[in-house]
């Protein structure tokens, strides 16, 4: 059972969360991290930590308490039914007692019950006995609903998963029965201690041989346990007419009551024990790894609580930004200067080219920005069109460029040739542009064309 | 930041390529870093582990973008030493060392010093831009700290994508490999793609790359069998919700309607889940592209949309009926099935179906109506969960479009074994208690297994 406590804590975490929301589990998943290897144990970790803010201790204690206080009331019941049932058995009082009659009354019953129970255990989806499931059936109006209702579930969860369900039902079937059993032991012994019986067999047509075979066979267990039995001889004189001896009379009630314990008790006893040990082993390794969503996405959190993520230092300031310097009038030449940044623009600048307006080489690259800057220095334009790219980012080698171009001129514009869609990036451009203090860019040709030829 | 035995791979690239994103993708965590349209997002080299055998096997880390990279190339390239001939590893060193050019260029002093300490190098590209001459530059100041780089063609998916001239530029660089990994929808296989390319790189390396490749191989293989478990545990709990009403017209729509709520809310819970579990949240940008939104699908599971858009062909009239309403009952579903695999059904599992069987007579003879939810929706509601799965591990791309569920020879192709999947649901039907969300008996454990072996099969989710 050492896992029964970890499995149903987990299970009923489960179903808190995947029945409402996830819990707040920043803590509970780094606890699990930092003390438990992947795996299983980490997600019991996890749960377990979880269950505490759940008050999950007190609703297992009430399942736990309700299916004992069940399995007593019922066991109680059946040690009362046995009880009954072996003082039935043994009929009036000053009547001989029929020795084949009572053992059929009292074990007839629990045997019968005891092979099916072995049959069904050989069929596929055995159930574990009616016993059991009168005890579920129980347990189960106390706990379907209020408080504990989750953690029964998550209970029964479990021991549907680990295939547990039908040893549980075999323990408790088996334990009702030893309780009815020594129900009716009891009620032999204090029967025998108390009141006068005389034992015999009774046949009509049946030879004698076949109750002293039938008594010894039934014997021969008992007698090994070391019950007192009677011997061929007095079951042979005992038969249609009861002898008054009280060596007989001892004989004969041990006989009953070795009968009772060694195929009523102990069968039981043994089934118990071997449904107890199939139970135990039920809970008794880890299992394996669940793979289900939820497990998974637990998997996952617990996966990121353990990902160290760490930074090499506080993040770098801003870019701080210069306004951007001109030339003053006086050092200006009359010349109108264009040039591309970073983008192609063959055919809007023909236009421009045929006029008035120095077309610079397309800037991309090391060698062509220094050549470019060559070019601007010696050229000292009045007016500078700089092109870019709408849908390229403002970066600071971008603006840097732009900052070291305008240096070298009168006045400077921006014309952004347009873009569409998801990359159209001109606002970052309008903002960058402010910062740098060359105002608002040029959004169509005709005005930058216009700006670049006439402005004045 | 040090870690002896794990493998160092530095993410660097040109402002605003994406990086951030492909290592959120990586490490399918959303929350990872910052990400924003615009330069300089990043402002801090990043790490992030990935552990293997609970042992962590390779960091990533995501580097702030190179910016000024001209200027900075410019910048080393002038750098002189007397009576010394200087190669580029010196040349990032003596830039390394200088507290000006640190001060100057703080990011991409950051990004270098990443660099130098890593294994090996992760150079994106966002394949909408356009080559230039800058690039090649950039790249030229990352060969001078002579760690092996691999491409990365990010945003491969897209429609602007122009990738073979970067594949060209590359290659002049004497670059010959790369991987094409759109950080939004990158191929269903993308890590493991990602982790087979760098062991080309990194030779020495191969046996844990290899392994974390096989650890990738293994998680998407999970992760596809969680959600089939999901959509078929989904589909039982539909298939056994019941209500018993009173047999007049207002009853019975109302009580359509509660259980049209009811299954409304399971479907979204459904979808919640997958978008979970594929690390997609309902404001993540390229959930967009899904046709769910707030984990709701956009067009409503009781309507002759719903039917088309799954790729199913309307059925008969009293089909459509049955979609409209949610309404059948157990004899129903018997004649569409046939009777046989009905009592196939029943006697393979259960007494409570033939219970149930009784219950619905006894509400026959008692004047109520059980209301079930119809066949037509629950084929709907398997299919589309499953384009839902299909569109999410391609994150979101494609999923804008229809499922084509036609073939070469134009005939509809089903989108999963139909006759299959409703005979799992026939037994459902007959089992009220599987609604229940918790509920694990044996036999509805049966039922879900059947049914994703029917769903895992379907090939809406073939490549």
């Amino acid at each position: 059972m050492q896992y029964l406590y970890d499995a149903w804590r987990y299970e009923l975490v489960r179903l808190n969360e995947s029945e409402s929301t996830w819990l707040n589990d920043t803590l509970a998943n780094r606890e699990a991290v930092q003390q438990t290897d992947s795996g299983l144990p980490r997600l019991w970790r996890r749960a377990q930590r979880l269950s505490l803010g759940l008050d999950a201790a007190a609703a297992m204690q009430r399942v736990m308490s309700t299916l004992r206080a069940s399995a007593m009331a019922l066991g109680l019941l059946a040690f009362v039914i046995g009880l009954s049932a072996g003082l039935a058995a043994l009929g009036d009082v000053g009547e001989p007692v029929n020795v084949i009659w009572a053992l059929l009354a009292v074990l007839l019953v629990p045997t019968l019950s005891l092979l099916l129970w072995i049959v069904s255990c050989l069929l596929p989806q055995a159930k574990g006995g009616w016993l059991g499931q009168a005890w579920e059936w129980v347990a189960n109006r106390w706990l379907s609903q209020g408080k504990a209702a989750r953690a029964w579930r998550a209970w029964s969860n479990v021991a549907e998963e680990r295939q547990a369900t039908q040893w549980w039902l075999a323990v408790v079937t088996h334990s009702l029965w030893v309780a009815t059993l020594v129900g009716t032991l009891l009620a032999l012994l204090v029967a025998f201690s108390l009141r006068h019986y005389t034992f015999m067999w009774q046949t009509t047509w049946l030879e004698a041989t076949v109750f002293v075979e039938l008594a010894q066979a039934i014997s021969a267990v008992p007698a090994w346990l070391g019950f007192n039995v009677p011997e061929a001889q007095t079951i042979l004189m005992s038969g249609n007419q009861a002898i008054d001896q009280s060596i007989v009379r001892t004989q004969w009630a041990h006989w009953l009551v070795g009968a009772v314990f060694a195929w009523g008790l102990l069968p039981r006893l043994i089934a118990l024990s071997a449904s107890a040990f199939f139970l135990r082993r039920c809970y008794a390794n880890v299992g394996p790894l669940p793979k289900d969503a939820y497990a998974l996405l637990v998997q996952e959190r617990l996966d990121k609580a353990a990902r160290a993520i760490s930074v090499d230092g506080p993040p770098g300031q801003l870019d701080q930004w210069p306004q951007a310097v001109f030339l003053s009038p006086q050092k200006c030449r009359d010349t109108r200067v264009a040039v591309a940044l970073e983008t192609v623009w063959l055919e809007e600048s023909q236009p421009v080219q045929s006029g008035a307006v120095h077309v610079l080489a397309p800037v991309d690259d090391r060698v062509s920005r220094q050549e470019a800057l060559v070019q601007l220095q010696s050229l000292a334009p009045s007016h500078l069109l700089i092109v870019v790219d709408a849908q390229h980012t403002p970066d600071r080698g971008l603006l840097n460029t732009i900052l070291a171009f305008t240096a070298h001129t009168g006045c400077a514009r921006v014309y952004l040739k347009p873009a569409d869609g998801v990359r159209n990036r001109t606002t970052q451009w309008q903002e960058k542009l402010q910062v740098i203090g060359l105002g608002k860019p040029l959004l169509d040709w005709p005005s930058a064309l216009q700006w670049i030829t006439t402005h004045d | 930041m040090t870690k002896v035995d794990a493998l160092r791979i530095a993410i660097v690239g040109h402002t605003n390529t994406g990086k951030t994103s492909l290592l959120r993708t990586l490490t399918r965590d959303r929350t990872f870093g910052e990400v924003a349209d615009s330069a300089g997002t990043t402002r801090h080299v990043q790490a992030a582990t990935v552990t293997l055998e609970n042992r962590d096997a390779l960091i990533w880390f995501d580097t702030p973008g190179l910016e000024d990279s001209i200027a900075l190339f410019d910048w080393a390239a002038q750098l002189t030493v007397p009576g010394q001939r200087l190669d580029g590893p010196d040349r990032i060193a003596q830039f390394l060392q200088d507290p000006q050019a640190s001060q100057r260029f703080e990011q991409e002093h950051r990004v270098l010093t990443q660099i130098i300490q890593s294994d090996a190098v992760l150079y994106v590209v966002d394949v909408r831009d356009a080559v230039l001459a800058k690039h090649r530059d950039e790249l030229q100041l990352l060969q001078w700290c002579a760690k092996p780089v691999l491409p990365v063609l990010n945003f491969t998916a897209s429609e602007q994508a122009h990738a073979q001239p970067w594949i060209e530029g590359f290659a002049r660089q004497g670059i010959h490999i790369h991987v094409a990994f759109d950080s939004v929808s990158p191929p269903s296989d993308g890590e493991q793609l990602l982790f087979d390319t760098l062991a080309q790189v990194l030779p020495q390396a191969r046996p844990t790359l290899k392994a974390l490749s096989q650890q990738a191989a293994n998680a998407r293989r999970e992760r596809r069998a969680a959600a089939i478990d999901r959509i078929a545990q989904l589909c039982v709990r539909v298939a056994a919700l019941t209500v018993t009403v009173a047999n007049d017209p207002q009853t019975v729509t109302a009580g359509q309607r509660k259980q049209q709520a009811r299954v409304r809310d399971l479907e979204h819970r459904c979808v919640t889940d997958l978008l979970a579990l594929y690390a997609f949240a309902a404001d993540d940008y390229t959930a967009s592209e899904l046709p769910v939104t707030d984990g709701h699908w956009q067009t409503d599971l009781f309507s002759k949309e719903a039917i088309t858009e799954a790729g199913l062909s309307v059925g008969k009239g009293a089909a459509v009926g049955a979609v409209a309403g949610a309404v059948i009952d157990v004899f129903s579903a018997g004649l569409t099935l046939g009777t046989g695999t009905l009592l196939g059904a029943a006697a393979g599992s259960i007494w409570q179906g033939v219970d149930q069987w009784g219950s619905d007579v006894k509400a026959k003879l008692l004047g109520q109506e059980t209301l079930r939810v119809g066949d037509d929706v629950l084929q709907v509601l398997a299919a589309r969960q499953l384009r839902l799965v299909k569109a999410l591990e391609q994150r979101g791309h494609a999923a804008s479009h229809l499922v084509n569920t036609q073939d070469k020879s134009g005939e509809a192709r089903e989108p999963f074994d139909q006759k299959a999947f409703l005979k799992v649901m026939a037994v459902a039907r007959l089992h009220p208690g599987w609604s229940d969300t918790t509920s694990t008996v044996r036999a509805q454990q049966n039922a879900v297994l059947a049914l994703q072996q029917c769903l895992a099969a379907s090939p809406l989710l073939a490549a």
